[in-house]
């Protein structure tokens, strides 16, 4: 697989929240005529809020580190930023198991909301691959987990950050 | 009456950025001081504003019939749903 290939998307439909602390799917309008709606989930700005992706690793992965393009925008806010933190775990053969309670080790970054309420813009964070990755290989079930890091310090939009959907691609 | 615990200002403020449907060009660090200016400000003032009052609303109304008649005021005012 070439490198800036994309590897997997996930549509806000393929997204599930946690038992806890879960995202909160919701939609957002546009203004055309019929109106469009986009299936968003809202992140709230007061508290951390998590979203699962699962998927199998495609075939066509080489090996190599990932890219991760978070594609979201703000419901209200026009300014500020929004820290997102995303991991991975992997489902290794005969390696893994979901019912054995596991540590995510997340990756960071804090991305400024769009000038415009409506607007979208892309965050990026990038996994070396490895451990860094939680060493997801071809065909690996895995979970992408996303979270909004609310109570950090360096969070400072107000409001729901709404995410639209991830790109995974090969670094 | 006491301004409203950490906590209550805490879940007024993250209800508010819930309910909001606007734009809006502050941080939320910036609306939480606003959100305890304002309650800050409630607590200032409650005197005043049953001042008044006239009577015999003054002395007929309770407390929270009084907070609905302020904010059925402040809702026309200023459109908000």
């Amino acid at each position: 697989m070439a490198s800036g290939n994309t590897l997997t998307l996930f549509d806000a439909v393929d997204g599930s929240p946690t038992n806890t602390l879960g995202a909160l799917l919701t939609n957002r309008p546009g203004a055309s005529t019929p109106v469009e709606y986009f299936l968003v989930w809202g992140f709230g700005a007061s508290t951390d809020a998590y979203l699962d992706f699962r998927s199998i690793m495609p075939q066509h992965y080489a090996g190599g580190g990932v890219t991760c393009r978070i594609v979201w925008g703000a419901a209200t806010a026009t300014t500020g930023d929004t820290v997102w933190t995303l991991a991975f775990r992997a489902f290794e053969d005969d390696a893994d198991d979901i019912d054995v309670s596991h540590t995510y080790d997340f990756n960071t970054v804090t991305d400024t909301a769009p000038s415009a309420s409506g607007e979208f813009t892309a965050a990026v964070i990038t996994f070396t691959n490895g451990a860094d990755m939680d060493n997801v290989g071809a065909g690996d079930p895995f979970i992408l987990r996303l979270a909004r890091n609310a109570d950090d310090g360096a969070d400072t939009m107000s409001g729901d950050a709404q995410l639209l959907g991830i790109e995974i691609r090969e670094t | 009456m006491a301004v409203l615990s950490d906590n209550d200002r805490f879940a007024t403020w993250a209800e508010y950025m819930q309910e909001n449907k606007e734009a809006i060009g502050i941080t939320k660090q910036d609306l939480r001081a606003a959100i305890n200016a304002a309650d800050a400000w409630i607590d200032s003032n409650a005197a005043s504003f049953n001042t008044a009052l006239p009577q015999p609303a003054r002395g007929a109304l309770s407390a929270k019939q009084k907070a609905m008649l302020f904010m059925a005021v402040a809702t026309k005012r200023f459109g908000v749903a």
